[in-house]
């Protein structure tokens, strides 16, 4: 598989090396399930199409293609069979991206590291010629590019990434609804979020289950956010809602909040695999190479 | 508990900025969080109530604010052991006893106490005053009342332990004259390991007094008496006493070793208790007179000991002349004269009774009458061993017991009385006992030491009527066969028999009754202890009988003299009196002082009405200044404070 040059004037070096992106060319996206496209993919269908991979016999009736009639067949039991075969469909990847304004924190932030891994993935999907269709989304679904395939196409998906967003408050149950009734053809939804709602678990991820997808949660936080450098009198003011607390920590309320943090997460957890979706939760120190080659792999992402 | 400087209580003043500074405190450190979601889940569950809140955020201040009352505390100087103590001057006593020269680590306890006095003047506020004494043998001002500190620091550094023993009710009441002398009183600060406390206590005192014990060690082994005496019947033994105490918390064993003019003459192994006294009496026969020396080996600690004044003692013992003895008999006396020039101590000259009227007396010591009644009694101490009534010797009238020129002539030759009562010399013969009995002895007299007279055959005795003069030694049937006493200042002996007419010569007895006789008749002679004087002392009294002026004192084998007007004995050892260049005289200074040796540091006083209580460790520091390593402590936690609450340091 020959890799694409980048474009004149892509700012690729922000976002991935040329040799990060060889790399990604030899992964592909696991698709759990079938999905039937119109156009030919590298993945199996369920409708027979024509690829070379033999699937049935059928009766020919008129109108059938002559080239696919099995002539040996005909030989042997004087009767037109049609030859049909697996038609290799692609997959819809729909990647979608949490960029309120709870995840400009952390240095890098959280958006930075999510997109990052969200062009990775868009690019791995592209590579198989998957249908990749990426959005951004706070309090709604603020963006989104249309479903494309091949990898010519990455680019544009790595400038809409890098275009700021305005953030805004998270609202899962409100964008989920809205993207999972925009888009027509099911298929692979990766989430990419801090998941932080202050509406809860079940309410922010119920409409998940109707929505038919297959889906992917990769959940990323900031190493501060799990160990707070935190001691004495402070204000902490919510970066999405803008409320203050005034808390002095001290070393018994900093274990509290340790264990309220791992608790939120346990339970998100617990959410996904419950119902069958994929999980990792990443820390933004975790080296990004490793995280997309090995994290991935592990969470059923790659193979 | 008074502050001696109450004036830094004005310190607390700053406690007013210090609260103002809490009272526009900064904001609190902003951050901004992804979420305060779990924070405000912890909280809700702590649910801690605004009190507590408010309660914590005062913390800081209050500790602040103790901080604060901790400084202007300790820089007011509190003292804790005196009511009466509001004064800011100060009256600096300093042991400089033998006992201070213990050495404590490398430094002697005098040099600990000097270090101390040190910090006390250097810890005086302005424009205090101070004064210096120095507690030894002679207490003294060393520096009188000022304010010149380097002064008070000079007169310090000069001071040198001695071999004396502290005087502390001189030395207090030194200070405490000078103390009282302002109002309020000053301090009285006695630096001292308490050594030499007398039992007796000292007048009330109108100043405070601040006890400051020195030193810790009390492994000592010391001489704490060495007395000499000439022995009653022995001319040459001398009864030695000698104490050792052992002031340490365990036995020690230690050795005694007796020199004479620097030869050794006895040694005595001695196992001491712990924080006891051994003391020994022994006889030593010296062949002369000299300097006696006794040195303490403590062999617990292979000769090593913390105190070396107490380890040497010494004693003098005079030379003592033959005595002059004069034999007036009338009849030969064999057995006297052969008696008497067995005697080496004794130079015999025999005299007739004719010539004894025309001697000079002077020039005897004793004189023997045998068979002779002088008619006149002599100046000069006698016996008389007087003759069984015969032919030759009649009695005289009884005329009472005669003295002097004026008296009745009584000699034997000239009868002067009847049976009835007839004096003859001291005593009052009233007959004549052919047979005499011998009754009770006296053995305790000295002149019947070591002499055995049980079953004495006495061939005849004068009956002679009990005296007013003197003691029966040996009493007979009818009446005193040996009487001794003293008459008109004059020792005499009467006995009333012949000893020729006894069988006393033939017993081993007899030498040692002369020898007796001759030494309780003569005396003594020169005292031992006058020849001894103390560290602190002049010159010995009996020494300088024509005066001091033309006399002058130095340590025996150094060249440096002193005026004896002005002596005052410093150090043990041998002391020479000089005169025109010649040594005259020899007196010899040891401590041999219980209350020196005893080097265990005392942690009372018992001076007054109430003893003193030792006031160390954190106590005395804060009475004296300690202030500025407290205020150093609260600085830093201040500075500890500040620099995590104020510059929020800890995240």
């Amino acid at each position: 598989m020959a890799t694409l040059p980048p474009p004149p004037g892509a700012d690729l070096p922000e976002l991935f090396g040329s040799d990060f992106l060889k790399k990604l060319e030899y992964l592909s996206l696991v698709a759990k399930k079938r999905a039937a496209g119109d156009r030919k993919g590298e993945r199996r269908a369920l409708r027979k199409g024509t690829s070379v991979e033999f699937a049935d016999y059928r009766d020919y009736v008129a109108g059938d293609d002559l080239r696919r009639v099995d002539w040996n067949a005909y030989a042997r039991i004087d009767k037109l069979l049609l030859k049909l075969f697996e038609e290799e469909e692609e997959l819809f990847v729909y990647v979608l991206l949490d960029v309120s304004e709870s995840m400009r924190y952390g240095e890098p932030s959280k958006l930075d590291y999510a997109r990052k891994v969200a062009a990775a993935l868009a690019y791995v999907g592209l590579s198989n010629q998957d249908r990749v269709s990426l959005a951004t989304f706070s309090s709604g679904v603020l963006d989104h590019t249309g479903p494309a395939s091949g990898k010519k196409a990455i680019f544009p998906m790595f400038h809409f990434l890098a275009k700021e967003s305005k953030g805004g408050r998270t609202d899962f149950a409100e964008t989920i609804k809205t993207y999972t009734r925009q888009v027509k053809r099911r298929g692979l939804l990766v989430l990419i979020s801090d998941f932080i709602d202050e509406s809860g678990i079940d309410a922010m991820l119920k409409n998940l289950l109707t929505s038919r997808f297959e889906v992917l949660c990769l959940h990323l936080y900031a190493p501060e956010e799990e160990e707070p450098p935190f001691r004495g009198d402070y204000r902490f003011v919510d970066a999405e809602t803008g409320e203050f607390k005034d808390v002095f920590v001290t070393k018994e309320l900093l274990e509290e909040y340790k264990k309220a943090f791992q608790a939120h997460g346990d339970a998100v957890q617990q959410f996904c695999l419950k119902r069958a979706m994929s999980y990792v939760r990443a820390s933004t120190s975790v080296d990004f190479d490793d995280l997309v080659m090995k994290l991935l792999r592990k969470g059923g992402f790659l193979r | 508990m008074e502050l001696l400087s109450p004036s830094w209580l004005y310190l607390l003043a700053v406690a007013a900025p210090v609260i103002a500074f809490y009272l526009f405190r900064p904001k609190r450190r902003e951050r901004k969080l992804p979420t305060t979601l779990f924070w405000r889940q912890v909280l809700k569950e702590r649910s801690e109530r605004p009190s507590i809140r408010r309660l914590r955020q005062l913390l800081s201040l209050l500790l602040l604010l103790l901080f604060l009352a901790l400084v202007v505390f300790a820089a007011s100087k509190p003292l804790w052991q005196s009511k009466e103590n509001t004064g800011n001057d100060a009256v600096i006593v300093i042991d400089t006893s033998a006992s201070m020269g213990v050495k404590e680590g490398g430094s002697t306890r005098l040099d600990l106490a000097k270090e101390e006095a040190r910090e006390i003047l250097q810890g005086l506020p302005a424009g205090a005053q101070a004064a210096l004494i120095s507690l030894g043998p002679s207490p003294r001002v060393v520096v009188p009342k000022t304010q010149d500190v380097p002064l008070l620091l000079r007169g310090l550094d000069g001071l040198t332990t001695t071999s004396g023993s502290s005087q502390f009710r001189a030395a207090l009441e030194l200070a405490a004259d000078l103390a009282a002398g302002q109002k309020p009183a000053a301090t009285i600060y006695l630096l001292s390991d308490g050594g030499g406390v007398p039992e007796t206590e000292t007048r009330a005192l109108d100043a405070p007094v601040i006890f400051l014990p020195v030193g810790e060690e009390e492994e000592n082994l010391g001489l704490t008496h060495f007395v000499i005496r000439r022995h009653p019947t022995a001319d040459r033994d001398y009864e030695v006493l000698l104490t050792v105490h052992n002031d340490g918390p365990k036995a020690a064993v230690a050795k005694v070793e007796l020199y004479q003019d620097g030869s050794l003459l006895n040694a005595l192994p001695l196992t001491i208790e712990a924080k006891g006294d051994k003391t020994e009496v022994f006889t030593q026969t010296l062949a002369g007179g000299g300097v006696l020396e006794a040195r303490l080996v403590n062999q617990t600690r292979d000769g090593q000991d913390l105190l070396a004044d107490d380890n040497v003692a010494y004693a003098f013992v005079p030379e003592r002349p033959k005595a002059q003895v004069a034999l007036v008999s009338a009849s030969g006396g064999f057995f006297l004269k052969t008696a008497l020039l067995s005697n080496p101590a004794i130079e015999a000259f025999e005299l007739a009774p004719a010539e004894w009227p025309g001697v000079t007396q002077s020039e005897y010591d004793v004189v023997i009458f045998h068979r002779y009644v002088p008619t006149t009694l002599p100046s000069i101490p006698y016996i008389i061993f007087d003759n069984e009534p015969g032919p030759g010797a009649p009695l005289g009238p009884a005329s009472g017991p005669t003295s002097g020129p004026s008296s009745a002539p009584t000699g034997g030759g000239a009868p002067s009385g009847t049976l009835d009562g007839v004096a003859r010399g001291p005593a009052v013969v009233t007959g004549e006992d052919a047979a005499p009995k011998v009754g009770l002895i006296d053995y305790r007299h000295p002149v019947l030491d070591h002499v055995g007279l049980d079953g004495i055959t006495i061939a005849g005795a004068r009956i002679v009527a009990r005296p007013d003069w003197g003691k029966i030694i040996v009493d007979g049937q009818r009446g005193p066969l040996v009487i001794a006493g003293e008459r008109e200042g004059v020792r005499a002996i009467y006995c009333a028999f012949d000893p020729n007419d006894s069988d006393l010569p033939f017993r081993v007895g007899f030498l040692n009754f002369l020898a007796n006789t001759v030494n309780w008749l003569w005396g003594p002679g020169a005292d031992p202890a006058d020849y001894v004087a103390r560290p602190g002392d002049r010159v010995p009294p009996a020494l300088v009988a024509g005066g001091l002026d033309a006399l002058r004192v130095r340590l025996a084998g150094e060249t440096q003299d002193a005026p004896a007007r002005r002596f005052r004995a410093e150090r043990p050892g041998v002391y020479e009196l000089i005169e025109n260049g010649e040594a005259v005289g020899v007196f010899v200074v040891s401590l041999g002082d219980p209350r020196e040796s005893r080097i265990t540091p005392v942690k009372a006083l018992g001076l007054g009405e109430k003893p003193y209580q030792a006031l160390t460790g954190a106590l005395a520091a804060l009475g004296r200044d300690l202030w500025w390593p407290l205020a150093l402590v609260a600085l830093l936690f201040v500075a500890l404070e500040w620099f995590l609450y104020r510059r929020r340091v800890v995240q």
